[in-house]
């Protein structure tokens, strides 16, 4: 290595660092907010937690689009997140607005499905604000099975927008358990 | 409640009757000090009173009448039953430290045999295991080594902290540029307060400077670094440190005047590590490191405990966790991911190797990740679930350019692991969008692990904390204690809680003041406070777990010269970004020792950067790839196979240094260290980023660390076997030439670098042009498979056996010749 010709060669990419982490510190906390109607939803009761004893053991073919609407909201049972799941049969969704994205990192992927709507990076001329965007995951709540899934926010470079860490969600349900636990962790917020 | 004597009854036993009159008559402190605070019974379930002691006339068959132990698992820290003492197995010092739980800065200091590892406080009745009983040569070296034994002069309060709050180690000096110059200013840490004289030259045993300035044009901080100690270090003689008469379980009790005094010992395996009692306290199951020996000790009668069985297992067996039954129990490796179960505790153990899987959540796909760090593991209160936190080298993640922290877990009843598989081309949906950009090298893929979390780096002790079905894990490399949730899949993934715990990081140095390198943690009897013993500032903590403000005491200063006391913490340290990318030097050198591993070194492209770097990572599959400043270089770069060497005992000699020789000290080698072990992307080597002073100043204080702090493994020496001399013979001889490179003088190595018939090129490796290979050391050499470069060889057997005349000439030996050699290898 040549450290003087490396060292030249980074400087740019650093500060660009810097300055990519300071925007991602701002923006992170002003344009993607939770949403306003979050704390009015805060104050009304939890909804209520996975219980084992009311999901199907027998398998069911995965919800359509238009049948969720008869899901059940239920808790996320450890952790703190904007998003949202809800139960159908044996079938579990997890909505969270404003990402970029969803993926499966590990679990069984039968049956999995995930969506994304709309795009929170694009400027919503009708609305005046940032435009909205919704990643969801659809999992089967099958007793011995664990899912892990993470979701994808918006982080700001001089270039545009590009992909942020954000919450992993863990769906648990070892043998033996009762019911399933729905964990979710999110990142500290400075990094990507 | 108080009885007519004023002793506090906390439980069926009175704990500091005899204790406090001791105090009175006699000068010492029992148990943690004779305060006279008021004795009144804590929230937690402590007492105020200093001089927690049991009854020294119990025995161990009125078990009806003992209060039940915090734990039978043993660590470096534990609390007697009635939640009043805290005792602490400090190696360094050889000592325990017996402090009141209210951390007052009085304390007792029991010496010891030889360095402790782990103790369990019963009723009346301490267990301690002992890493080597020293022979006469060693115990005086060890003196020299360690200093005078501490007698509490040194014991002082510390401020309390605010755990919620990061001292950031990572504070950057003045003009670097990088960050925010307008940020006032922190208060100056006494190492900044300190006068700057001029640093004293360093020791005469230590290398000269490099040859090449790889830094020398780098920006130097503005701020001076702070006053060297200006003590020389005397380099150790592995070779004398190393004798021992073997490993030791000691039992002690609180003699007359409320002191623990040993009355119990048994010989065991040297190296005794790891500790755990069965239920009803009959039996102790012992681990010993380096000699890769499990030890069931009949300890029903602590002062003739007994050997029951014995057995040989996988390299560095350390932590043990033994069910609630006490039939079963599972021991924790350090090097490797299968686990050792033993079944038939109770009766006449047997052994056997528990395969888990590491990181089954983080891939990749098709390979079995090497695992390493699992100094602990603990269970479920239901006993159905197994947590192991440990190191998966190669596990994919955002930056994981080393592999991922992870916590491993396995259904104890059917031994199958509990993470889910990664799963690959699995279902992921994106935002479709012109306006996304790729992330940059660190940042976030779709479809990648999430990151492994910096707060839980180089796990070293877990405790599960059933109130919040969490576990707490002391972090040595960020000097914190992070919580994770024990009900989901992977809980490394789940920080739910940071405690940070390190405090005054020398802003030059980026080594704490106090609060380094957690090693042990207890729980208070609800769950609300825990007592953490950090081992490379020897600081107790004691973290409310509810408002995270911590009370603390620093036990007893290093009895190190200041510069190598502060290379020990530097060591461990994984936040200070000049030593590599957030692994420290005992992420893969636990105890100077190797992780087993062989690494990938190749040129890999910084980010930005005009032309490549050496650079390490656990796999291919850690190399970046695609990215809005990524270099096609990256997508086939050439790596070479690199086995993780033992440093302890193994650094004194002036040089060379490097696989192939091309250190020429090793000033030099940590110079290229520091390039190496960091990740090919993000931050830049700490020649840029922190200035030639910063960086040398760090390789002066970790050298003194490494030559005269840093303890070989105990060997117990024996007279030479016949096999044993028929090696010996061998391997001097002309036939062979071993001893023709690997000279007695210098470790079994002549330092030079030798043209050597290339090996077969492993799967998942490249060719390497370069194949003059430096004569590596032979000294403890038994102990730090797999061998070769490229670590093709697991066994010494295998090494003699497949070296043919690659090496000298082996091919001529016989099969009991060569078993022969290799038994001589064993004594090296």
């Amino acid at each position: 290595m040549k450290p003087s010709r490396a060292r030249d060669a980074l400087v740019p990419t650093a500060l660009g660092l810097a300055a990519i982490v300071v925007l991602a510190q701002s923006s992170g906390g002003r344009a993607f907010a939770a949403p306003a109607s979050s704390a009015s939803v805060a104050a009304l009761p939890p909804p209520p937690a996975l219980v084992g004893a009311d999901i199907p053991k027998d398998a069911s073919p995965a919800p359509k689009a238009g049948e969720w609407k008869d899901g059940v909201p239920v808790a996320i049972t450890r952790g703190t997140t904007d998003c949202h799941a809800k139960r159908l049969r044996e079938w579990l969704r997890i909505e969270c607005p404003e990402r970029l994205g969803v993926s499966l990192i590990a679990g069984d992927p039968k049956g999995v499905q995930t969506w994304m709507s709309g795009d929170p990076t694009k400027w919503d001329e009708a609305t005046g604000r940032q435009g909205h965007g919704v990643a969801l995951i659809d999992l089967p709540l099958r007793r011995g099975q664990s899912f892990i899934a993470t979701f994808l926010r918006p982080v700001f470079l001089y270039e545009g927008a590009t992909f942020g860490e954000d919450a992993t969600f863990q769906i648990v349900w070892h043998d033996g358990w009762a019911d399933p636990v729905i964990v979710v962790t999110t990142p500290p917020r400075s990094g990507f | 409640m108080r009885d007519a004597l004023g002793t506090i009854r906390l439980g069926k036993r009175a704990w500091s009757a005899t204790a406090l009159l001791g105090c009175a008559l006699a000068m010492g402190l029992a148990w943690g000090g004779c305060s006279d605070a008021g004795h009144e019974a804590t929230s937690s379930g402590e007492s105020t009173s200093a001089g927690a002691i049991a009854n020294p006339t119990a025995t161990p068959t009125d078990a009806a009448a003992r209060q039940a132990p915090r734990t039978r698992q043993g660590s470096t820290v534990a609390l007697t039953p009635d939640s009043r003492a805290v005792l602490v197995a400090d190696e360094t010092h050889e000592a325990l430290f017996v402090a009141n739980a209210l951390l007052e800065p009085k304390i007792d200091v029991v010496p010891l045999p030889g360095p402790p590892a782990q103790i369990v406080a019963l009723d009346g009745l301490v267990f301690v295991t002992i890493r080597t009983l020293p022979t006469d040569a060693s115990r005086a070296a060890r003196d020299a080594i360690r200093g005078a034994v501490p007698d509490g002069s040194t014991t002082k309060s510390l401020e309390p902290i605010d755990t919620a709050e990061r001292d950031d180690p990572q504070e950057p000096l003045k003009n670097h540029g990088l960050y925010d110059a307008s940020k006032p200013p922190k208060a100056k840490t006494p190492a900044e307060a300190r006068p700057t004289t001029p640093p004293a030259k360093s020791s005469a045993a230590k290398p000269g400077p490099p040859s090449r300035s790889a830094s020398s044009a780098a920006p130097k901080p503005a701020a001076a670094p702070p006053q060297n100690g200006g003590t020389r270090s005397k380099p150790l003689d592995g070779q004398i440190v190393k004798e021992s008469q073997g490993g030791l379980l000691l039992a002690l009790r609180p003699d007359a005047a409320g002191h623990l005094a040993e009355v119990g010992r048994v010989v065991i395996a040297a190296d005794a590590w790891g500790l755990a009692l069965t239920p009803n306290d009959a039996r102790a199951i012992v681990t010993s490191a380096w000699t890769h020996e499990i030890t069931v000790v009949d300890v029903s009668s602590p002062e003739a405990m007994r050997v029951v069985t014995h057995a040989s297992v996988a390299r560095e067996p350390r932590g043990v966790a033994i069910t609630a039954d006490g039939k079963s129990a599972f021991v924790s490796h350090l090097v490797g991911a299968p686990l050792t179960k033993i079944t038939n505790v109770d009766g006449e153990p047997a052994f056997s190797a528990a395969p888990l899987p590491t990181a089954l959540a983080r891939g990749p796909q098709g390979i079995d990740l090497h695992a390493t760090l699992a100094y602990s593991l603990v269970l479920s209160p239901d006993d159905k679930t197994l947590f192991v936190p440990r190191h998966a080298l190669g596990a994919g993640g955002m930056d994981g350019w080393w592999g991922a922290t992870t916590v491993d877990t396995m259904d104890v009843a059917t031994g199958a692991a509990l993470q889910p598989k990664r799963v690959f081309g699995s279902p992921s949906s994106l935002v479709e969008s012109t306006m996304i950009q790729p992330a940059p090298d660190w940042g976030a893929k779709p479809a990648t692990a999430p990151s492994s979390r910096r707060e839980l780096v180089q796990p070293r002790a877990a405790v599960y904390r059933a109130s919040t079905n969490t576990i707490l894990i002391a972090s040595e490399g960020e000097d914190a204690v992070a919580e994770v949730d024990a009900l989901a899949a992977d809980p490394a993934m789940a920080v739910t809680n940071v405690f940070w715990l390190g405090r005054e990081y020398d802003k030059f140095g980026h080594y704490s003041e106090s609060g380094g390198a957690p090693s042990g943690l207890v729980l208070s009897p609800d769950e609300k406070t825990a007592y953490v013993f950090c081992s490379t500032t020897f600081d107790l903590v004691k973290i409310d777990l509810d408002t995270k403000i911590a009370a603390r005491v620093h036990l007893a200063d290093d009895g190190l010269p200041l510069d190598a006391a502060r290379g020990r913490r530097l060591f461990s340290n994984a936040s200070s970004p000049a030593l590599s990318g957030g692994l420290a030097c005992s992420g893969c050198h636990p105890d100077g020792r190797d992780d087993g591993y062989t690494w990938r070194e190749g040129d890999l492209r910084i980010s930005g950067a005009a032309e490549p770097n050496h650079r390490f990572v656990a796999l291919r599959e850690n190399v970046k790839l695609g990215s809005v400043f990524s270099s096609p270089d990256n997508l086939h770069p050439d790596l070479h196979p690199r086995q993780t060497p033992m440093l302890a005992g193994r650094v004194r000699a002036s040089g060379p240094y490097g696989w192939h020789g091309e250190n020429a000290n090793l000033l030099e080698r940590l110079h290229a260290g520091f390039e190496l072990h960091r990740e090919a992307w993000g931050s830049p080597r700490a020649g840029w980023m922190a200035g030639a002073g910063e960086e040398g100043h760090k390789i002066d204080l970790l050298i003194d660390y490494a030559q005269s702090g840093l303890m070989p493994p105990p060997v117990v020496t024996h007279p030479m076997t016949d096999q044993e001399k028929h090696g010996k013979e061998l391997f001097e001889s002309k036939n062979t030439q071993c001893a023709t490179c690997h000279t007695v003088e210098g470790g079994y190595s002549d330092r030079k670098a030798h043209e050597l018939l290339p090996l077969p090129v492993r799967p998942g490796f490249d060719k390497e042009a370069a194949q003059a290979w430096k004569t590596p050391m032979l000294w403890f050499v038994e102990g730090t498979a797999p061998y070769f470069h490229d670590g093709s060889a697991d066994s010494l057997d295998a090494l003699v056996s497949k070296n043919g005349t690659r090496m000298g000439s082996t091919q001529q030996l016989s099969a009991d010749d060569q078993s022969a050699l290799v038994a001589y290898l064993k004594t090296l």
